[in-house]
């Protein structure tokens, strides 16, 4: 999946890079609304991650430019100011998701997959997990025996989980995650321990192995490399 | 009362009076005048007495038909002639009536003769009358129609007047719509409108200044700490960080959260204050609570909080997004100041809402607990923004709130 990160902070968009660059995504950057507009008309993403405070030139214009193009990319506004106003006008010019800064690195790539997966739903609304298949329409886990029935919390971390692979992703960013951050009730996230608990064990009774590993002191990682 | 209806009631009661001063005066006046000719009249009579005197040398005949009464009488010596009014029997009228006496002596035939001249003022009085009636009645009618004509064309003139005060009504800061006032040739409405229209454009140029402000501030503050978020997302992929390394990152983020809580914080009382949450609408709280009960549902469950709910039907007319954040906020103070094992309470009634929850054994500060950065004796994690933000929210949309500490129980009670 090739994902186009415009954004001016070229360090942040270097790290978002950085990150996003895997087995499952190639990452382009653009640090300022020329670049990102010749990206745009010359290349084919999948995915645009696109920074409304440009200096020269507002994101929303590239939204509309892209509008007005009938390109097929799927955008993801992310902004400094939380501004209601921008959100509402982002979604109305027809972007797909908006997330507010400083926003967890993981959280950014579950949002980016979830939009891929959306665009390119025509062919792809099912992951394969080894011998199991996750119904992305149905929201559902299947093996060979049957459904394997999981709770709405179970599902999201899996998607969770897999949409961010390989990498370390702090309990933090899960909790953040599942609950959203406007809800703060908790100085531990120690709780989750339990919603982890009940997937493993779900899991290896399908008759896979231990995907998810503990990172001491940070959070977890899904080991997988379908 | 209305501007003019208090014009209209000083402008009658100096205009009735005036009238009813002039009246009197304008009554004596003419009385004086006519009685004056009636003078004149029987004087000229003298002359002509004398006159005729002089001629033949013979007193005139006395008149029987005419209006005056003539008597001659002789008398000793000459007076001088006198005039005044004497009440007698008006034979015309058949009642007594005024007269007008004339007396004078005229020397004629080598005798003195006294002339007594007497003539009716009935006639003289009704004319008074007459004209006095016909004048109070113009008088009454003028005053009728003055009062009309105000009401009428007075209302008529204010009509800018409400028509700026009808626009200014609908008129919302937040909103950036241009405000239509009347057009009108009235300096003083022209003044009004034009001092309005300055006030609206300085007062929109401040919520434009401080609503980018906090944008700004907004980006300002949280760009960095993307920024260091980031680094520390690709930081933690490492293999090879130790135990303790991974629990000084850990501090780190969690210092990274709260500056972006605090700054999250801050920026959103900014904006409450100026306005920027203006849009007010019907709100179902009963849903709104239920919907939050669902989300902190299982984060009470897995810290073993108890829930009790008790709703009945509510609403209020507020900013829905001030409204959740409020909630959001009441529920995890109630959650974040519990105990292990703890309960929450929620009751909802048509006006007033109570969420209370079992926690610190001893009662909070209520004189302080709503100041900016205050903070109990525990839980250094949180802002203290928290319940000053609650306070703003509550203020704005005109909701009443309370603390008090009650069988064990913080209690927070919002009235509307």
């Amino acid at each position: 999946m090739k994902i186009l990160i415009i954004e001016d902070e070229k360090k942040l968009a270097d790290n978002i890079c950085t990150f996003l660059n895997s087995e499952q995504y190639t990452c382009e950057v653009a640090y300022d609304y020329y670049t990102a507009i010749e990206k745009i008309h010359i290349y084919e993403y999948d995915c645009i991650v696109l920074d409304i405070t440009l200096p020269n030139g507002s994101g929303l214009d590239i939204l509309k430019e892209l509008k007005q193009n009938k390109k097929s990319e799927g955008v993801l506004i992310i902004s400094a100011k939380n501004s209601l106003d921008d959100k509402v006008l982002g979604l109305q010019i027809g972007a797909d998701d908006y997330l507010t800064k400083p926003f967890h690195l993981p959280e950014l790539v579950a949002r980016v997959s979830a939009i891929v997966r959306r665009k390119a739903f025509a062919g792809n609304n099912q992951i394969a997990l080894d011998d199991l298949t996750l119904d992305l329409m149905e929201r559902s886990l299947k093996s060979n025996n049957g459904n394997i029935p999981l709770t709405r919390k179970e599902y999201d971390l899996l998607i969770y989980f897999l949409s961010n692979r390989n990498r370390v992703v702090t309990k933090e960013s899960i909790v953040e995650h599942l609950w959203g951050d406007e809800i703060d009730m908790a100085d531990s996230y120690d709780f989750i321990y339990s919603h982890i608990k009940n997937l493993r064990k779900k899991l290896m009774q399908a008759g896979c192995p231990d995907y998810i590993k503990a990172v001491y002191g940070m959070g977890y990682r899904f080991d997988y490399h379908g | 009362m209305k501007l003019f209806s208090r014009y209209n009631r000083i402008v009658l009661l100096v205009l009735v009076c005036l009238f009813l001063l002039s009246s009197v005066i304008y009554y004596f006046l003419l009385d004086y005048i006519l009685i004056q000719e009636v003078d004149e009249v029987m004087a000229h009579r003298k002359i002509r007495t004398e006159n005729y005197v002089r001629a033949t040398g013979h007193m005139p005949p006395a008149d029987r038909m005419g209006e005056v009464r003539i008597n001659y009488t002789v008398v000793e010596r000459p007076i001088k002639e006198v005039f005044s009014f004497e009440t007698a029997y008006d034979t015309i009228e058949n009642s007594a009536g005024t007269f007008r006496k004339f007396l004078f002596t005229v020397p004629a035939d080598g005798q003195i003769y006294l002339v007594t001249l007497m003539r009716p003022l009935a006639g003289t009085r009704n004319l008074t009358i007459t004209i006095i009636l016909v004048t109070l009645a113009t008088i009454l009618l003028i005053l009728i129609i003055s009062l009309l004509i105000n009401r009428l064309v007075l209302r008529k003139l204010w009509q800018p007047f409400y028509e700026t005060i009808a626009a200014m009504r609908n008129y919302k800061l937040s909103k950036l719509k241009e405000v239509t006032l009347p057009h009108t040739s009235i300096e003083e409405f022209v003044f009004l409108n034009e001092n309005l229209k300055d006030t609206i454009h300085k007062a929109e140029q401040e919520y434009q200044t401080l609503k980018e402000f906090t944008e700004n501030a907004s980006h300002e503050l949280q760009t960095p700490l993307a920024l260091i978020r980031s680094k520390l997302d690709l930081f933690i992929q490492r293999e090879d960080l130790s135990e303790a390394q991974s629990e000084e990152l850990k501090e780190i983020y969690l210092g990274v959260k709260r500056l972006s809580r605090l700054s999250g914080s801050l920026l959103l009382l900014a904006k409450i204050e100026n306005q920027q949450f203006a849009e007010v609408k019907v709100i179902d709280i009963r849903e709104k609570i239920e919907k939050k009960v669902r989300q902190f549902d299982e984060l009470w469950k897995d810290n073993q909080l108890n829930l009790h709910c008790d709703l009945q039907d509510a609403s209020i007319q507020s900013n829905s997004d001030l409204t959740d954040i409020l909630l959001n906020n009441l529920l995890s103070n109630a959650s974040r100041h519990n105990v292990v094992g703890g309960t929450i309470y929620i009751h909802l009634r048509a006006n007033k809402l109570m969420i209370s929850n079992t926690g610190l054994q001893k009662e909070l500060d209520s004189k302080r607990i709503f100041a900016r950065f205050y903070k109990g004796e525990s839980n250094s994690h949180q802002n203290g923004l928290g319940l000053s933000i609650i306070k703003q929210i509550c203020e704005r949309s005109q909701i009443e709130i309370d603390y008090s500490y009650k069988n064990s129980r913080h209690i927070f009670q919002l009235s509307w």
